[in-house]
């Protein structure tokens, strides 16, 4: 049997094979495992005489670890007895009880790793199962078994082990991080409580003596492995041990003495950044820090050459700083003096590490950096609020205009810190002499960059003038400098100039006038824009990146050009169409985010543009040419994303086209889209079409959408010319969509019309009908959705057209068999657990609900309620969605559909929603809603009452207001009726009391609708507790 | 000529239903598999890259997620060179479950280079907020939100690997060796014997004294 299981194993870990083969071997190692007798056969083949293979023996230990939860008192002893036996004989002694039989066909000393810690983690389960009442020497056996004639804890095998299972009784009751049942918590608590009553000091005790007995064993092979070891277990138990057992002064200063050990020092670092990390009251934290001494520790620390290392000192100054730091912040006022100055202490080492030329060590300490510039901003914000407010003055905005600055509310000390801190954080974020553009803004560069940003907006908060007065002069001279200088500084100038740009949308920077005086802010920041689009440097210099940002920063700065400075607008204008921005052939990643910024641009200067309209018009026009990219790097995330910019230039002339004069425009407009007609004739003759054509079909198509959007924003008629070219498109496209049925290629179709439809209005009515009917009857259950939505936009856009009106009686009834066709379809896919198919379902019913109240709101729900069959089965599915809250959002969209239908057609006809409105076929009957209205309130109930409804969460609090609606509907359509349904039937059914179903109807009769929704939401809450 | 590759076997885990096989055949194929399908106990499928230090093949051990088709759990990380643990970011307890995969994987592979990855970024309701995704600082893991749907970071984590296990920062992965032979023409000897060198690393804690410069 057990080479049976040792062959079942050594397949089934085998990642490769015949899957049948693979399967079988599967099996039969969880039936082993499932067995009531696996366990023992393992014990067996685990601490046997034959030598197994790795791979067995670790399943073997897996099938105790598993069958230990339900093993008798006599079992357990009788596996303890077993392992522990196996251990002594491991570490070199007898194996103790004679009346035990175990092999030593392959001692745990000689296993690798992984077998070890598995052993480690089958012991601490065992732990776990016997320490509360079998097996309470268990530290104390362990520990016997590390004696040696030279040491008490000599024995090195016994000491490797030892730490292992220390490492995993950690691990499985102390690690915090890892979630647990309740029950498992309570059991974890109660060990905890035992370890600390029985056997914690002896512990911490053997810890401190290993470490310095191990340390100075330079001929023992397992000695660096039990010093770390020894370090993780410190670091782990500290958390939940008492502390002074710990951290008692032998034992710190083996650990500190690790610190310049290579092969030791990581853990020794980590091992302290534990210790500091442990929780406990502020004052106990400081004088931890404080007798660890570990501020000037650290300072000898800084300077090794071994990255990972820093890296990791980094991460304990950060720790120290951080703890320091919150020990001001909470204020205990006798430390709270000392810690500011120890802090000061630990500045300078802070930031000598945030300037690091290696990222990764520099990010470690920005959290802590980051808090402190929180804790003086928190400090200064308490000593403003406590000016008197009747001493200063508004302005005409109604913002204090002599408010005192900002430096006032610091003391010295800190404004000293803040400006250092700033100082070096602007030094961090210059690229590095030998370090190149990094072109990709997720790049790790960039983040810190970012993070750098948030901290230098913290400064400015803190004190507006002292970020001026440092920041500016950076700006201005990079911008200075002549366009041959080192890029690195004149992008730094123009990172700075955005930094600043941005300080103040944050807010960071005031921007509150003093008179008609703008703010110190604002001035500065003005210059130095003016200054910026006037530089050679940045125009001139080879650099793409300071092209990138200058035209991201005139973009946000747009406002500032006006009628009085065109000349500098055409310098912004000139640059774009340069070859340092649209034609940029340097960066592709510039050039396309040019098109975007240009397209932003020009529609914030639309109105100053005037002449030149024609010129830029025709700089763009090269561009406009509809490639497909190279699809064997469609695995790039940035696949598509130059069409996506592309489309910027095509809505960009539109926009310029709207400019122009009414011959230029339709030439324009000519000269935009017959060349796309043309690719679009050409694609389509491709047969059978192939994914470049489908491709270049969709581009094509969607292009002529975003180009009609650029249009549409004039506010003028467009010309005849125009509107005939555009209905060609419309033609053209329908096209397109017979002759490739494609899902693209559908999508396409959808956007241009929803286009064109602004522009045209019904003259291209027969249009939209073709479409739709090829839509439908091709669309897959993923474009569902989007059809929906689609229509329902349409059906918004022409909602006084009658022509539409009939054209959705005819669709409605192939639609929703096709939607509820589709949902039924995903329904089972996703009971079948494909994640996928539950999204799209969820999104499909929110798409159906929204389409239907579409229908209602915009007048023609008479193309429901004409067709009974039809009518009944989108009321019960909408009376289905908003019984089930499953997904909150559906059901709340379904709950405003029923109440809209109460609404218009609670009185047994179709009604408008108000008296100024109409409906189309108002007036017409509707068969048998009459009857159901009174059952819709049963749901209103139900739902917030269903298992798993949480009445706080925010969205249910919606819901639940919207259900609210639904009963207040139902009484303006049926009264009294109502009302003593609910006393005389549905409130005694779910046992409501007496006077509270008494004061409900009372409140639904008088309340107005708002009051009566907070009401009725207080009654559910009462009512479901 | 076929050129010698340098292969590491990398181990995938966490929950079952967060995209561990749909990523992994991501890569395969370049087709995104809809259809979900519960792995059952592991399977390997080998990855390949080129990078301007050579060819890499990371076997990717892709484990089952779910307790049920557990099969050998914990045995297959044995020899794992590299890892990466999946949670799904539309379901908050695939990433409260991350300790605990973590915790896992480094008994049975410590000192191995881990990337943390939260996968369907691309669904519009996120559960698994970005600011509450610190688990990797505690434990100098990687991070990377990633979607195998729509591809987004999906070379991140393998380059990140690389690099730790080539011991260089600045490797790269490039898209058609074939172009670049003057790069791809790396001694296979150099990089078999960082492979050497790793399994030595692998086995000790922590690199040598001499080794400290680097």
């Amino acid at each position: 049997m057990e080479d049976q299981i040792e062959q079942a194993v050594d397949i089934a870990i085998q990642g490769v094979g015949d899957p049948a083969v693979r399967q079988q071997a599967l099996d039969f190692c969880n039936q082993v495992k499932a067995s009531d007798e696996g366990w023992q056969m393992c014990l067996a083949m685990f601490a046997g005489d034959r030598k197994r293979s790795d791979a067995a023996r670790y399943f073997s230990l897996q099938v105790i670890d598993e069958a230990l939860g339900r093993l008798n008192r006599e079992q357990l002893v009788y596996v303890r007895d077993h392992l522990f036996a196996y251990v002594r004989m491991g570490s070199g002694l007898s194996q103790g009880q004679a009346n035990v039989n175990v092999g030593q066909a392959v001692s745990f000393a000689d296993d690798p790793v992984h077998m070890k810690n598995k052993l480690g983690e089958t012991l601490a389960y065992l732990f776990i199962m016997t320490y509360t009442e079998i097996w309470d020497t268990f530290f104390y056996d362990f520990e016997r078994l590390l004696e040696s004639p030279e040491n008490q804890f000599g024995n090195p095998r016994a000491a490797d082990l030892y730490l292992r299972v220390l490492n995993d009784i950690h691990r499985e009751i102390g690690d915090t991080l890892i979630i647990r049942d309740p029950a498992v918590q309570s059991r974890n608590n109660d060990l905890k409580d035992l370890i600390r009553n029985r056997d914690m000091a002896r512990l911490a005790d053997s810890w401190k003596k290993i470490l310095m007995y191990y340390k100075d064993q330079q001929l023992e092979p397992l000695a660096t492995e039990i010093v770390n070891n020894a370090l993780r277990v410190i670091g782990g138990w500290v958390s939940w041990a008492e502390l002074t057992l710990i951290a008692e002064p032998e034992a710190l200063e083996a650990i500190f003495n690790l610190l310049s050990s290579p092969k030791s020092r990581i853990h020794a670092c980590d091992c302290l950044s534990e210790i500091v990390a442990k929780k406990m009251y502020p004052n106990a934290k400081f004088q931890l820090i404080q007798s660890l001494n570990l501020t000037s520790i650290i300072h000898t620390l800084s300077q090794s050459a071994d990255i990972e290392f820093d890296e990791r000192v980094a991460k304990l100054a950060n720790s120290i700083g951080s703890e320091l730091i919150h020990i001001v912040e909470t204020e205990s006022q006798e430390f709270s003096a000392n810690c500011e100055a120890l802090l000061l202490d630990m500045f300078p080492l802070l930031l000598r590490y945030l300037g690091n030329e290696y990222d990764d060590t520099s990010s470690q300490v920005l959290p802590s950096v980051g808090s402190y510039l929180q804790l003086v901003r928190r400090d200064s914000k308490r000593e403003k609020a406590k000016i008197n407010p009747n001493r200063l003055t508004k302005n005409t905005a109604d913002q204090y205009e002599n408010f005192p600055a900002d430096r006032t509310f610091i003391s010295d000390q800190r404004h000293a810190v803040v400006r250092s801190i700033l100082e070096a954080v602007m030094k961090k974020c210059r690229y590095l002499d030998d370090q190149e553009w990094e072109e990709d803004e997720d790049g790790e560069f960039c983040e810190l960059r970012q993070r750098l940003k948030n901290l230098q907006d913290m400064c400015a908060s803190i004190d507006n003038q002292l970020f001026l007065d440092d920041v500016c002069p950076v700006i201005s001279q990079a911008l200075s400098l002549p366009p041959t200088a080192d890029w690195r500084d004149i992008e730094l100038g123009m990172f700075e100039l955005q930094t600043l740009s941005e300080a103040m949308r944050s807010g960071a920077l005031s921007t509150v006038k003093t008179g008609q005086n703008e703010s110190p802010a604002t001035q500065a920041f003005n210059n130095l824009f003016f200054q910026m689009v006037a530089s050679d440097a940045v125009a001139q210099c080879p650099q793409p990146a300071v092209h990138l940002l200058f035209m991201e920063i005139v973009v946000k700065h747009s406002s500032l050009f006006s009628q009085h400075n065109t000349n500098l607008l055409n310098r912004v204008l000139e640059f774009f169409v340069s070859p340092l921005g649209i034609q940029n052939s340097e960066s592709t990643k510039v050039q396309m985010r040019s098109w975007i910024l240009f397209h932003k641009f020009c529609k914030s200067v639309k109105p100053q543009i005037g002449q030149v309209a024609q010129l830029l018009v025709d700089s763009i026009r090269p561009l406009l040419v509809i490639q497909t990219e190279d699809d064997t790097d469609s695995d790039d995330e940035s696949a598509g994303s130059a069409f996506n910019a592309q489309l910027n230039l095509f809505e960009l002339s539109g926009i310029l086209v709207s400019i122009l004069d009414e011959a230029s425009a339709t030439n324009g407009v000519e000269q935009t889209l017959q060349p796309i007609f043309t690719a679009v004739e050409k694609a389509i003759g491709v047969s059978p079409p192939n994914a470049e054509s489908i491709t270049l079909v969709h581009h094509n198509l969607v292009a002529i959408g975003t180009f009609a959007h650029g249009l549409d924003g004039s506010s003028n008629k467009l010309p005849d010319g125009i509107l005939q070219l555009f209905k060609n498109s419309a033609e053209v496209v329908n096209v397109a969509l017979d002759r490739i049925p494609d899902t693209k290629v559908r999508e396409a179709a959808r956007t241009v019309f929803t286009r064109l439809v602004p522009i045209l209005g019904s003259s291209i009515l027969s249009e939209i009908s073709t479409l739709i009917q090829i839509l439908l009857q091709r669309c897959s259950h993923a474009e569902l959705a989007d059809f929906l939505g689609f229509l329902g936009h349409l059906l918004h856009s022409f909602r006084n057209d009658e022509g539409v009106y009939n054209m959705l009686k005819s669709l409605l009834s192939p639609l929703c068999q096709r939607v509820f066709a589709s949902l039924e379809e995903l329904s089972a896919s996703a009971d079948a657990g494909n994640t996928d198919d539950k999204v799209l379902k969820v999104e499909i019913q929110r798409a159906y609900l929204m389409f239907i109240m579409q229908i209602l709101r915009d007048r023609m729900g008479g193309a429901i309620v004409e067709d009974k069959q039809l009518a009944d089965s989108i009321i019960k599915s909408v009376i289905h969605y908003a019984s089930d809250p499953t997904d909150i959002y559906t059901c709340r969209s379904a709950a405003s559909c029923l109440t809209k239908m109460i609404q218009l057609w609670g009185n047994g006809e179709l009604e408008a929603a108000s008296a100024e409105e109409s409906v189309f076929d108002q007036g017409q009957k509707i068969d048998g809603f009459e009857q159901i209205v009174l059952e819709f309130s049963g749901l209103c109930w139900q739902v917030p009452a269903s298992s798993g409804f949480n009445l706080q969460d925010a969205q249910s609090k919606i819901l639940v207001t919207e259900l609210g609606n639904i009963q207040k509907h139902i009484y303006l359509k049926k009264g009294d009726q109502f009302l003593s349904y609910l006393v005389e039937q549905y409130f005694p059914q779910i046992g409501v009391p007496d006077n509270a179903a008494k004061d409900y109807v009372e409140k639904l009769k008088t309340l107005e609708n708002k009051d009566f929704k907070k009401y009725f939401s207080a009654f559910v809450n009462e009512l479901v507790k | 000529m076929s050129q010698e590759v340098a292969a590491f076997k990398l181990v995938l885990v966490g929950d079952g239903g967060t995209g561990k096989t749909t990523f992994v055949k991501r890569h395969e194929t370049g087709e995104f598999v809809n259809r979900y399908n519960a792995t059952l106990g592991v399977e390997v499928h080998p990855l390949n890259f080129a990078t301007d230090c050579g060819n890499i093949r990371f076997d990717v051990w892709d484990t089952a997620g779910q307790e049920k088709f557990g099969g050998l759990r914990d045995g297959y990380y044995i020899n794992g060179q590299c890892g990466i643990i999946m949670f799904d970011v539309t379901s908050r307890i695939t990433y409260k479950n991350v300790p605990n995969w973590h915790r896992d994987l480094v008994r049975v592979c410590e000192n191995i280079p881990i990337v943390l990855c939260g996968n369907k970024v691309d669904v519009k309701e996120r559960k698994v907020k970005a600011k509450t995704i610190t688990f990797h600082r505690k434990k100098n893991l990687q991070y990377y939100d990633i979607s195998a749907k729509s591809n987004y970071n999906f070379e991140k984590p393998f380059l990140w690997l690389a690099r730790k296990l080539a011991g260089n920062p600045s490797l790269e992965f490039v898209a058609t060796p074939a172009l670049r032979p003057a790069e791809t023409a790396i001694d296979p000897e150099v990089m078999q014997a960082m492979q050497k060198d790793l399994e030595e690393a692998n086995a000790m804690p922590l690199p040598d004294e001499d080794d400290a410069d680097f």
